[in-house]
C-alpha cells in the first residue's frame, strides 16, 4: 500500500473520447470521474481508458470542470472562498448552448461526476420553468404530436397546473 | 476536433429533439429541480412528456410550492392544496421514492386526507418521507403507526407530530432518522416503552421532543448522533462506531449522578471526531465533582464546538479543560461564550 501512495503524487491517465482524441489527466482530476475513482480504488485502473458515449467537445469542457473543482477544493483557500470561487466559476461554465447543455448533462451522468450532474440538471429545470410552453418546444425541438382535442384533455387533466 | 463541432453544430440549428430522448432517471432529476406545478406543466409538452410527470417518483409539497404569487395571485390557494394533492397522487403512476410534505400548509380539518396519503405512500415503497412543519404555532397531525411498519424507508425525517408507537418495531432499512417538536405517547396504558429496532440507522436526531422515554430506540449502528433539548438517554445510543456527537440542554439540568461522566463517555466513543456540546451539558458531565484523573483520550477528535459556555461555572470550565487535554489532535475549536 504504501509504495502505491508514493507513485499516486503523479500519476496521470489517458482517457479516450468516442471520436479517438485522446486527453491526458492527472489523478486528481480523473478521481472526480466516479467511474474512474471505482476503478482505482478496486485496483483494476490501467492508465489508458476509452469513454465510448463522450465526444471529445464535451470530454474537454468535462475536463476543464474537473479540473478547476480539483484545484479549488485543494488550493489550500478557506472553504467560504473555495466555495464563492466555484459558484462563480459553475455559473460562468453553464453559460452555453442547450444542445452542449444536454450532452454534458449525459456525460455527468454517464461518468458519475454527481456536481456536475447536479448543475446541469438544475440548469436545464430553470430553463424549462422560466419559459412559456411553446418557447420550451422550441428551445429544445420537441414537436407537439397531440391533436388539439388531446391538448385540450391534458389541459383539462392538469387544469391545477395551468391556472 | 471538426466533425465533433460540426455535428453540435447541426443539432444547434434545431432538427433533433435530444431532451426528450433523455434516459428516464435524468428526466426524474430535472423534474426534481422545479415545482411540482412547473414540473406537472411540461405534460403538454408532447405524448412523450405527458407520461414523464405522472411517474415522477419524487413528489415536494413546501413553501416553494404552495407560495408561487403569479400576476399578484397565489396559484395554490390554501383550501386547495388537500385537493390538489390528491388529484396528484390519484394520477399517479408507479412508486414514489420520496415525498416531503410541510404540514403547516394543510388545514388541520384536513388531517384525515393526510393519513389517507401515508397510507398510500407506505404501500408504494416510499423510501424517503419528510412531515415538516415550518409555522410556530398549529395543530400537530397524529401520525398514524403504519408509516412506522412501511419497510422500504430508509430516510424518515418527522415534525410537530404525535406518535403512539406500536410495542414493537422493525425498520431492516432505514439509515436516518430524525424527530423534531415531536410528542411521543405510551402504546399501553400500563406506560411500557415501544422499542424501534432499526440495525441499519446511521444517523438519528432528536431535537425538542416530548416523552421520547416511550420509544426506545435500539441503534447499533449509528455514527451520527444529536440530542438538543430533550431528555433523552443518550448513554444508551453511544457505540464504539459513532463519529459525530451533538448533545445541547439549552437549560439548567440537575446533576443527580455526583461524579465526572466526561471520562466515561469518551471511553464509550472511542472513533469520535466531532463533538459540539452547550455549557448546560458540560455541567452536567462535571456532576458537581472536578475529575481527579485524566479522562480518556480522544484521539480522533478534530473538530469541538462548545456553545453557549460560561466562563463563570467552574463546573464548566473544568470540563472543557478535561476535554482539551484528552484530545491531542484537535484542528478546530470553536466557542461560543455567554456573558
Amino acid at each position: 500500500m504504501s509504495s502505491s501512495t508514493e507513485l499516486t503524487e503523479k500519476k496521470v491517465f489517458l482517457l479516450k473520447s468516442l471520436d479517438g482524441v485522446i486527453f491526458e489527466v492527472e489523478e486528481s482530476v480523473a478521481v472526480q470521474l466516479e467511474v474512474i475513482r471505482e476503478l482505482i480504488e478496486g485496483d483494476c485502473a490501467r492508465p489508458f481508458i476509452s469513454l465510448y458515449n463522450v465526444t471529445s467537445e464535451i470530454l474537454a469542457l468535462v475536463i476543464e470542470y474537473c479540473k478547476h473543482h480539483a484545484e479549488t477544493c485543494s488550493g489550500g483557500t478557506s472553504a467560504t472562498i473555495a466555495d464563492e470561487d466555484l459558484k462563480t466559476f459553475d455559473n460562468e461554465f453553464m453559460n452555453v448552448d442547450e444542445n452542449i447543455l444536454l450532452e454534458l448533462c449525459s456525460a455527468a451522468d454517464y461518468l458519475d461526476i454527481k456536481s456536475l450532474f447536479e448543475l446541469t440538471c438544475r440548469t436545464l429545470a430553470s430553463l424549462i420553468k422560466d419559459r412559456t410552453i411553446i418557447e420550451v418546444r422550441k428551445m429544445f425541438n420537441v414537436e407537439n404530436d397531440f391533436s388539439v382535442v388531446e391538448e385540450k384533455a391534458v389541459r383539462k387533466e392538469f387544469a391545477w397546473a395551468f391556472k | 476536433m471538426t466533425n465533433c463541432r460540426s455535428k453540435c453544430m447541426m443539432a444547434s440549428e434545431g432538427l433533433e429533439d435530444r431532451i426528450s430522448n433523455l434516459p428516464s432517471e435524468i428526466i426524474d432529476r430535472i423534474l426534481e429541480c422545479m415545482s411540482v406545478r412547473d414540473a406537472a406543466r411540461t405534460s403538454i409538452l408532447s405524448r412523450k412528456w405527458r407520461d414523464f410527470w405522472p411517474m415522477h417518483s419524487k413528489l415536494i409539497f413546501d413553501e416553494h410550492t404552495f407560495r408561487v404569487i403569479r400576476h399578484g395571485v397565489l396559484l395554490m390557494p390554501d383550501n386547495q392544496i388537500d385537493k390538489i394533492i390528491n388529484k396528484i397522487l390519484l394520477q399517479h403512476m408507479g412508486p414514489i421514492v420520496k415525498f416531503l410534505l410541510d404540514l403547516s400548509y394543510i388545514n388541520s380539518a384536513r388531517y384525515s386526507d393526510v393519513d389517507q396519503w401515508m397510507f398510500f405512500l407506505s404501500r408504494n415503497g416510499v423510501q424517503e418521507l419528510s412531515l415538516l412543519y415550518s409555522k410556530l404555532t398549529g395543530k400537530s397531525y397524529r401520525l398514524p403507526s403504519y408509516v412506522f411498519t412501511s419497510s422500504s424507508l430508509e430516510h424518515l425525517a418527522l415534525h410537530k407530530v404525535i406518535i403512539k408507537p406500536l410495542a414493537c418495531i422493525f425498520m431492516g432499512n432505514l439509515t436516518s432518522l430524525s424527530f423534531k417538536n415531536v410528542k411521543f405517547e405510551s402504546s399501553s396504558s400500563e406506560g411500557y416503552s415501544s422499542c424501534l429496532r432499526t440495525p441499519q440507522l446511521k444517523r438519528l436526531s432528536i431535537e425538542i421532543c416530548n416523552g421520547i422515554h416511550h420509544l426506545e430506540i435500539v441503534a447499533r449502528s449509528l455514527e451520527v448522533l444529536t440530542i438538543y433539548s430533550s431528555a433523552a438517554r443518550f448513554i444508551g445510543f453511544l457505540n464504539p462506531n459513532i463519529k459525530e456527537f451533538n448533545f445541547a440542554w439549552c437549560r439548567e439540568v440537575p446533576t443527580k449522578h455526583g461524579f465526572h461522566l466526561l471520562s466515561r463517555l469518551l471511553a464509550k466513543l472511542p472513533k469520535i471526531q466531532i463533538l459540539r456540546f452547550d455549557g448546560f451539558f458540560l455541567k452536567y458531565l462535571a456532576g458537581g465533582h472536578t475529575p481527579s484523573e485524566l479522562p480518556r483520550t480522544a484521539e480522533c477528535l478534530e473538530y469541538l464546538k462548545l456553545d453557549d459556555l460560561n466562563f463563570k461555572d467552574l463546573d464548566q470550565i473544568a470540563t472543557v479543560i478535561s476535554l482539551l487535554q484528552s484530545c491531542p489532535n484537535l484542528c478546530i475549536l470553536d466557542l461560543k461564550v455567554r456573558w
